[in-house]
């Protein structure tokens, strides 16, 4: 009858070494990634920027060309059509239509701007007395520019 | 040998996923809210915007057809501008400083102009 064999005790032991020993190694390849991941992207820059943002009103005095001098404090859009306008109150920045207007202005300073048509225009404008607006209008008006400085002919 | 390609396997995979983990955990990283021009003064610095001045159409002077103005300092990479709170924002050029927007599409008119709101970013 042969003996049994049984595997010897020492081996077994080594068996469970290796285990241990590839899972301590499995356990730092780990944290060798992570830390090296880690590392890579906390590194990262965002590069320095500017930004801003601006508010201001926009009022008569920001919209008033240059060649407009005086001061005007109120926006008066005139209405299209052609019709009598009359205003009566002074610092206005009148803006006219594409059509031909006619406008009276009868205190203070006053910017009146014509605007169109560009040919063959007819805008009509009655500044105050003693005289002191001053007016934009078109290198083609024939209208009535009655009390008013012509500044600057356009279009 | 064929242990050891096992080992070196796993090993592999240990390091891939320790990499993928320590990826991931930094992407999820959030950079808190801040108000606009919060930063170190190097870092983030507020543009400067000067000269503005707005250009009514010579035919309707009841539009206006373009704002422009300077802008310090001058390397701004996006200019918008806005004439009316909640209005349209429009586009802007730069060329060294000197901003022009044009604000004709929508088309802006005077009397609906009450507010210039300007942005800039690098």
């Amino acid at each position: 009858m042969r003996r049994r064999h049984y595997r010897p005790r020492p081996r077994n032991s080594r068996g469970r070494l290796r285990t241990l020993n590839l899972t301590v190694a499995v356990i730092l390849a780990a944290a060798v990634g992570f830390t090296a991941a880690s590392a890579y992207t906390a590194s990262n820059t965002v590069p320095s920027t500017n930004i801003g943002v601006y508010t201001h009103t926009i009022g008569a005095a920001e919209l008033k060309p240059a060649a407009c001098t005086g001061t005007v404090t109120a926006i008066i859009a005139v209405p299209a059509g052609g019709s009598a306008q009359t205003y009566n109150t002074p610092g206005n920045l009148i803006l006219g239509t594409s059509g031909n207007d006619n406008v009276t202005a009868t205190s203070g300073y006053n910017c009146f701007i014509g605007g169109g048509p560009t040919n063959n225009n007819t805008d009509t404008f009655t500044g105050s007395t003693p005289p002191s607006d001053e007016c934009i209008i078109a290198a083609s008006d024939t209208g009535t520019i009655k009390h008013c400085t012509i500044v600057q002919r356009s279009p | 040998m064929r242990r050891r390609r096992f080992v070196v396997t796993v090993l592999l995979g240990a390091l891939l996923a320790g990499a993928l983990i320590g990826k991931v955990a930094t992407a999820s990283n959030t950079v808190p809210n801040q108000s606009l021009g919060y930063g170190s003064a190097a870092a983030v610095t507020a543009y400067t915007i000067s000269g503005v001045t707005y250009t009514l159409d010579s035919t309707s002077p009841q539009n206006i057809d373009q704002v422009a103005f300077t802008i310090s300092p001058t390397n701004p990479r996006l200019v918008k501008a806005q004439l009316a709170p909640g209005g349209a924002w429009y586009a802007c050029t730069n060329s060294a400083g000197n901003v022009s927007c044009a604000t004709t599409t929508p088309q802006t008119t005077a009397t609906g102009s009450t507010q210039l709101t300007v942005v800039a970013t690098q």
